[in-house]
C-alpha cells in the first residue's frame, strides 16, 4: 500500500551567501519566506516546514495552497524523500514521481528519445521498461520526429510534454507535481488532465502544488494550505471535487454489510469521471455503431463513448416522431456514421443532411477568444469533402451539403426536423443554424449542443443561454459536455 | 552507509549508461567521436616525445613508453579531480527534483574519466608495440594498480565532491593546483631519475598512484611500501569521505 505519513515534520536549511544578512533583509521585506533565524555563523536557517503531520494514502488526491516561497516545493521535496528533515519523521511506502521543475533531469545535449530512457532511469525504471514504453510516450506527447533532436531545441511547453509523459509513464505510485503542471497548450492540457484522471482512478497518491483554484477543485479531494511552513487542512470542496474513487468521501460510508461500495469510476474519460452506471457500454448496439463512428478518424483518438451514446439514443428516440435528421458541424462524420449505424433500418423513408465546410472553420466566423482555441484544434479539421461523400456512399438517405452554414440551408430540401446535432465549435454559426432550425423542429424534436457544457466554450454557453431565454426555455447542461434542447 | 552501497550497486546499469551518453553527447556531430581523445593523446604524445627525447637527450625507447603511460595516467587523475568538487553542484537539478542515490553522481564521473581512459589505452597500446617492454608476469601487477588507482579516486570524487558543493572555492583552488601538480608528479619522468629529490616526489600521494599502474606495464614491479601507502590511502579515504557521506548526505540538496 502506499502511504506517506509526516510526524512534527520540520525541515531547515541554510542558506550560504556572503551577502547573507542584505539578502535576510530582503527576504524580511518581502515577507513571504518561511520564518527566518541568524545563525551563529552569519548563515541564514530557513525554517521552510514547521511541525508538519499527516497521513496521505492510497486514493488520496491533495492539493496545495499557499502563496510563493510558503513551502510548497519545499513539501514536495521532503514528500519525495529529496529533503530529509531535520526533527520528526517521514515515512513512504511506493514509488515515487516528481515532476517539480521544468527541465530537470533531461540532458539537452540527448535527444528525446535518449532522455526517455534517462528521465525514466532516474525516477526508478531500467532501461529495458523505458524502451518499452516509448510508442505510449511518443503517442503520448506528439513530438514526432522532434523525439529525434537534443532536447535543447525543444519549446517549454515541449518539454513539459516529455516530462509529463515521462513521469507518468513509468506508472508511479505516488505522483507529486509542482504548479508548472499550467504549461502546454489546450490540446496538451486536455490530454494531461485525461491521463492524470486515469492515474488519480488507479488509486495512488497525488499532489499537486498549484496557484489555480480550478485544477485544485477539478483533481484534489484534500486541501492542505502552507503558510510560513505550517500547514493546515482546508474543509476540502468535496461536492465540486472529481469523484473519490478510492477512499469513501466525506459522506459516511454504507456499512460493510450494507453491501456493495464501488471502489471504481465505472467510466473515465472525456472530460467525465463518474461512479455510476455505464451499461450502455456494454450494448453491442451501441458498441458497433461506436466502432463505424471511431473508423472514420473523426475523433483524432479520443475515447467519447458517452457523448455519442447520448447523439445516438436521442437520434433514435427522435425518429419515432415526423421529419428529418441534420447535422451542422460534421468533420469526418464520426458521429454522423455512428447515429446512422444505430438506426439501422430506421433512417429508412428519411434522410440525414450533413453540414459543413469539410475543410475547418473560416476564421472569419470565428470571435477573438474562440480563434484562441481554435488554434490548438486546427489540425483536426481539414479537407475530408471526398472521404465523407465515401463513408456515406451506401447510405442513399443521408445527403452531404457542403459549404457555410446557414448560406447553405438553402440546398437543404427540407422544413421538418426531428434531429439537429450542433458541432460547429463556434457560436456565430451555431446561432444562426439554431435560429433557422428551430422553428422547423416538430414537437418532441431535439437539438444537442455538443459544445455546450464545455468550460472552454464561454462564447457558445452565453450565446446559447440567451437563445433559450429568448423562448423562455433554459439548455439542459450534460455532464458529456453537451447542451441540450428539447421543443414541446 | 550499506544502504547506500547497495543502492549505489542497483543503479550500476544507470551510471554507465549515463556516463556512456556524457560522453556521446561530447562528440556528437562528430565524426570520429571519442576517438579524438585518443587523436589529441596521440598527438600530445607524439610532440612531447620529439620535444623531450631531443632536450633531455635521452632514450627514446625508455622515455616514450614512461611518459606516455604517464600522460593517460595524468588524464584520469587530473580529470577526476578536477570535476569531482563540481560532480554534484553540476547535478543540481537532478538532485533537487528526483529521489536518486546521490552516489551515483561521483561515480558517473569516474565512469565517464574510464572510459576516456580506456579510448587513450589505444595510444598506449600502439607505444608499447613499437617501444616494447619486457612481458613477464610482472605486468599482472598492473591490475591491482589500477584498481587501487580507480578505488583512490572514488572516494576523492566523493568527498571533494562534498567539500566542493559546500565551500564553492574549493572547485578553483583545485583547478588552480592541479596544472602545478603535473609537474610535481612523476608523469614525464620516473621518480628514480630525480636522484636527491625522489623523497619529495613520495610526499606526492599521485606519484604511488602513477606508479602503481606504470611500472608493472614497463616490467618494473613496484616497491611493497608503494602498495602500503596506496592500500592506506584507499582505507583512510573511504572511511573518511563516506563517514562524512553518512553523516551529511542529506544536507547536499541544500549545498548545490
Amino acid at each position: 500500500m502506499a502511504h506517506i505519513r509526516f510526524r512534527n515534520v520540520t525541515v531547515q536549511y541554510p542558506i550560504y551567501n556572503a551577502q547573507s544578512l542584505s539578502l535576510r533583509n530582503q527576504l524580511v521585506r518581502i515577507g513571504t519566506g518561511g520564518r527566518l533565524a541568524k545563525d551563529s555563523s552569519s548563515v541564514v536557517t530557513i525554517t521552510a516546514l514547521d511541525n508538519v503531520s499527516f497521513d496521505l494514502a492510497e486514493g488520496d488526491t491533495v492539493g496545495l495552497v499557499g502563496h510563493n516561497g510558503a513551502g510548497k516545493t519545499t513539501l514536495l521535496r521532503t514528500m519525495a524523500g529529496i529533503y530529509p528533515p531535520v526533527v520528526g519523521e517521514v515515512q513512504r511506502q511506493g514509488r515515487v514521481s516528481t515532476i517539480i521543475e521544468l527541465g530537470a533531469g533531461l540532458d539537452v545535449e540527448l535527444s528525446g528519445y535518449e532522455n526517455i530512457v534517462r528521465m525514466g532511469m532516474l525516477l526508478g525504471s531500467t532501461r529495458r521498461e523505458m524502451e518499452a514504453a516509448i510508442p505510449d510516450i511518443e503517442a503520448f506527447t506528439e513530438l514526432g520526429d522532434f523525439l529525434s533532436m537534443p532536447v535543447r531545441t525543444y519549446s517549454s511547453g515541449m518539454v513539459m510534454r516529455l516530462m509529463f509523459a515521462v513521469g507518468t509513464a513509468i506508472r508511479p505510485e505516488i505522483l507529486l507535481i509542482d504548479e508548472m503542471f499550467g504549461t502546454g497548450d489546450a490540446a496538451f492540457q486536455a490530454k494531461a488532465q485525461a491521463r492524470m484522471l486515469d492515474l488519480i482512478s488507479a488509486a495512488k497518491i497525488f499532489v499537486f502544488a498549484s496557484h489555480s483554484p480550478e485544477l485544485i477543485r477539478k483533481y484534489c479531494r484534500r486541501v492542505f494550505s502552507l503558510e510560513h511552513g505550517t500547514l493546515t487542512e482546508l474543509d476540502a470542496p468535496v461536492s465540486v471535487a472529481v469523484g473519490q474513487p478510492a477512499s469513501p468521501p466525506a459522506v459516511p460510508a454504507p456499512p460493510p454489510a450494507a453491501g456493495v461500495f464501488v471502489a471504481n469510476p465505472a467510466y473515465a474519460q472525456d472530460g467525465l469521471y463518474t461512479l455510476h452506471c455505464a451499461d450502455f457500454m456494454k450494448e453491442e448496439r451501441f458498441a458497433a455503431a461506436y466502432a463505424a463512428g471511431e473508423a472514420t478518424g473523426s475523433w483524432s483518438g479520443a475515447a467519447v463513448h458517452w457523448r455519442v451514446y447520448v447523439a445516438c439514443w436521442l437520434a433514435e428516440r427522435a425518429s419515432r416522431l415526423e421529419g428529418d435528421l441534420i447535422e451542422c458541424g460534421v468533420n469526418r462524420g464520426g458521429i454522423a456514421r455512428a447515429i446512422v449505424s444505430y438506426l439501422g433500418g430506421r433512417l429508412q423513408g428519411r434522410r440525414f443532411f450533413l453540414l459543413d465546410t469539410f475543410e475547418g472553420i473560416p476564421e472569419s466566423v470565428l470571435s477573438e477568444r474562440e480563434m484562441q482555441h481554435n488554434k490548438y484544434f486546427k489540425e483536426n479539421y481539414t479537407e475530408c469533402h471526398r472521404q465523407v461523400l465515401e463513408t456515406f456512399r451506401a447510405f442513399p438517405e443521408v445527403v452531404v451539403v457542403r459549404g457555410l452554414v446557414p448560406d447553405t440551408f438553402g440546398e437543404v430540401d427540407s422544413q421538418r426536423f426531428c434531429f439537429a446535432h450542433i458541432d460547429m465549435n463556434n457560436a456565430a454559426s451555431e446561432i444562426a443554424a439554431a435560429e433557422y432550425l428551430w422553428p422547423r423542429l416538430v414537437t418532441g424534436g431535439v437539438m444537442l449542443l455538443d459544445d455546450y457544457a464545455w468550460q472552454i466554450n464561454v462564447d457558445q454557453r452565453q450565446a446559447f443561454d440567451r437563445f433559450a431565454m429568448e423562448r423562455g426555455m433554459t439548455v439542459l447542461a450534460l455532464p458529456t459536455g453537451q447542451g441540450l434542447l428539447m421543443k414541446s | 552507509m550499506l544502504g547506500h552501497f547497495a543502492a549505489l550497486y542497483r543503479s550500476l546499469p544507470m551510471v554507465l549508461y549515463f556516463a556512456w551518453g556524457d560522453t556521446r553527447a561530447r562528440y556528437r556531430r562528430s565524426v570520429l567521436g571519442p576517438f579524438w581523445l585518443v587523436i589529441g593523446t596521440a598527438v600530445g604524445v607524439a610532440g612531447l616525445s620529439l620535444l623531450w627525447s631531443g632536450l633531455l637527450k635521452v632514450d627514446r625507447a625508455n622515455f616514450v613508453p614512461t611518459m606516455t603511460i604517464g600522460i593517460v595516467v595524468w588524464q584520469l587523475i587530473f580529470g577526476c579531480v578536477t570535476e569531482s568538487p563540481s560532480a554534484f553542484t553540476r547535478n543540481a537539478a537532478v538532485m533537487r527534483n528526483l529521489k536518486t542515490s546521490s552516489l551515483i553522481f561521483p561515480l558517473q564521473l569516474l565512469l565517464r574519466q574510464l572510459i576516456n581512459f580506456a579510448h587513450n589505452l589505444v595510444v598506449v597500446v600502439v607505444v608499447l608495440l613499437i617501444y616494447p617492454p619486457q612481458l613477464g608476469p610482472v605486468q599482472l601487477l598492473a591490475v591491482p594498480g589500477l584498481l587501487l588507482l580507480i578505488g583512490n579516486l572514488f572516494w576523492i570524487a566523493v568527498l571533494f565532491g562534498m567539500l566542493g558543493a559546500r565551500y564553492r572555492d574549493l572547485e578553483q583552488t583545485i583547478a588552480v593546483l592541479m596544472p602545478m601538480m603535473f609537474f610535481l608528479s612523476p608523469v614525464l619522468y620516473r621518480p628514480d631519475q630525480l636522484g636527491v629529490m625522489e623523497q619529495f616526489v613520495w610526499l606526492n600521494p599521485f606519484s604511488y598512484m602513477i606508479g602503481l599502474v606504470r611500472d608493472p606495464i614497463l616490467g618494473i614491479a613496484p616497491e611493497p611500501f608503494a602498495y602500503l601507502v596506496s592500500v592506506g590511502m584507499l582505507l583512510a579515504g573511504w572511511t573518511a569521505a563516506f563517514w562524512l557521506y553518512a553523516r551529511r548526505h542529506g544536507r547536499i540538496p541544500f549545498w548545490i
